[in-house]
């Protein structure tokens, strides 16, 4: 019979234990993700599929350039009229512009630029920089990760076309694009004009991974990352943690998100993603699966609160109290049948 | 017939009612969520973090978990309705309409900074998680 090296052993258990830590850290980062509150920065019924969503990079800039031509005199009543092409790229039916989590929406500029031909002109192929249909009556067309959306006869011959968007025009409504925005929403994305003619842009300024450019919306989000387990003697312990901060701000605001305050109500995202996952970590980490039984005790400690100026997290730990290395080894070789 | 997380809230409310000490105390009331502005202090308010449910055969577990937070012009006042919440709720078994209460008890601590509210006032904001089991026959 070969010699159990009883440290080698507790180490086993101990890096088996980290990888288990780490998966439920996992888990519960999703899960709160899931939870966390996103702004939603846009009107109701405008550029949802369902729940909320963030503002890109792109639609901000399309209505920040918007709002930077209106300056402080605000929207321009005019602005419509005097460019009556702006008002054919419109939408004469559905509940908004079709957009969906990723659509692409193209700055409004040169609009003008692009050639109309009246459908009932007829006959005409539509060619790279044409296109053709009944004033008032176009759908948008937007590039999107899954493809172009818009009306289907838009884009069975929109080609390599894309319209750029500047006034949309809804159930016999006519709005901006920047109308696609919450009151809120239009304070997050750009804020008020400070004295360097700088807006707030609170909200703004997050990367998410896989998505390129700014968003609005998804700080907190995003702000929930994962500190990996560690050891400290015969315990094993990580964190998920939660960090949201406003720009040039230090305050910490994923604590309110989590506990309330005098002004906001809570609306907690750490805790219920660890309750959630707390079964299924249980079972990531269960050491009672085969010869480990009877080695370990577990305990998971959850719902204490870790909280600092910077962070609020719920610390996820695993204890592992050995049983002597004597014992340790004995107990293994007995749970083996090998009793020494 | 099944009921939700909401029959423990509404138990929870009618506990801290019944307990004559601590209803004198919160002078503002009880608030779900948050209190409205110009409220007085101190004040009792509370939010449902999250409540599983846990299905077993013919019977279902809910585990509520409650945080429940004072709001008081001084950390004093704060301390002390607190500990009457914890008097009230901690070991408790308070009726839950259509489920049985398996206990109540406190959890964790929140301690909480001093606060600035909207006109201006200190304001000290401290509380508890509770966590609340309850059994329902389905």
């Amino acid at each position: 019979m070969g010699v159990i090296d009883p440290d080698a052993l507790v180490d086993a258990l101990l890096s088996a234990s980290e990888e288990g830590i780490n998966l439920g850290l996992a888990e519960i980062q999703r899960r709160a993700q899931k939870h966390a509150p996103v702004r939603d920065v846009f009107r109701h019924g405008h550029g949802k599929t369902g729940g909320s969503r963030a503002a890109r990079a792109d639609e901000i800039a399309a209505i920040e350039k918007m709002v930077d031509r209106w300056g402080s005199k605000g929207p321009p009543t005019a602005y419509s009229a005097r460019s009556a092409n702006l008002r054919n790229f419109a939408m004469t039916s559905g509940g908004g512009l079709a957009t969906h989590r990723g659509s692409e929406l193209w700055k409004a500029g040169s609009i003008a630029d692009q050639t109309w031909i009246p459908s009932d002109a007829g006959g005409h192929e539509p060619s790279p920089v044409s296109i053709r249909g009944r004033p008032n009556s176009y759908h948008p067309v937007i590039q999107s990760p899954i493809g172009r959306i818009g009306s289907r006869s838009m884009r069975s011959w929109a080609g390599d076309n894309l319209l750029e968007i500047g006034v949309i025009r809804g159930n016999g409504k006519e709005f901006l694009l920047s109308d696609l925005l919450s009151s809120r929403g239009r304070y997050e994305a750009f804020g008020r004009v400070g004295p360097g003619g700088k807006r707030a842009g609170r909200g703004r300024a997050v990367k998410t991974a896989g998505v390129e450019g700014e968003m609005v919306g998804g700080r907190l989000r995003d702000g929930i990352t994962i500190i990996p387990a560690k050891r400290n003697g015969t315990m094993v312990y990580g964190f998920v943690q939660a960090v949201a901060t406003d720009p040039g701000k230090k305050h910490n605001y994923a604590k309110d998100q989590e506990f309330g305050s005098r002004h906001n109500r809570a609306q907690p995202f750490l805790r219920p993603g660890l309750r959630e996952s707390k079964d299924r970590i249980v079972k990531m980490i269960d050491p009672s699966k085969g010869a480990q039984k009877g080695l370990m005790q577990q305990r998971l400690q959850s719902g204490r609160r870790v909280s600092s100026g910077s962070e609020v997290g719920v610390p996820v730990r695993l204890r592992i109290k050995a049983q002597g290395w004597d014992g340790l080894a004995n107990k293994f070789l007995s749970d083996l049948g090998l009793g020494r | 017939m099944a009921s939700t997380s909401a029959a423990i809230k509404r138990g929870l409310v009618r506990n801290a009612r019944q307990n004559a000490t601590l209803k004198a105390a919160i002078v503002g009331g009880i608030h779900e969520g948050f209190a409205p502005v110009k409220t007085r202090y101190p004040f009792m308010v509370y939010n449902l973090v999250a409540a599983p449910y846990g299905s077993l055969w013919g019977s279902r577990v809910i585990v509520a978990l409650v945080d429940i937070w004072v709001y008081a012009e001084n950390g004093v006042d704060a301390s002390n309705v607190d500990q009457l919440i914890l008097d009230a709720f901690d070991g408790s078994q308070f009726t839950v309409d259509g489920q049985d209460t398996l206990i109540c008890r406190r959890v964790a601590d929140l301690p909480g900074g001093p606060d600035v509210d909207s006109e201006g006032k200190k304001i000290y904001q401290i509380g508890g998680s509770y966590e609340v089991w309850t059994d329902q026959s389905l």
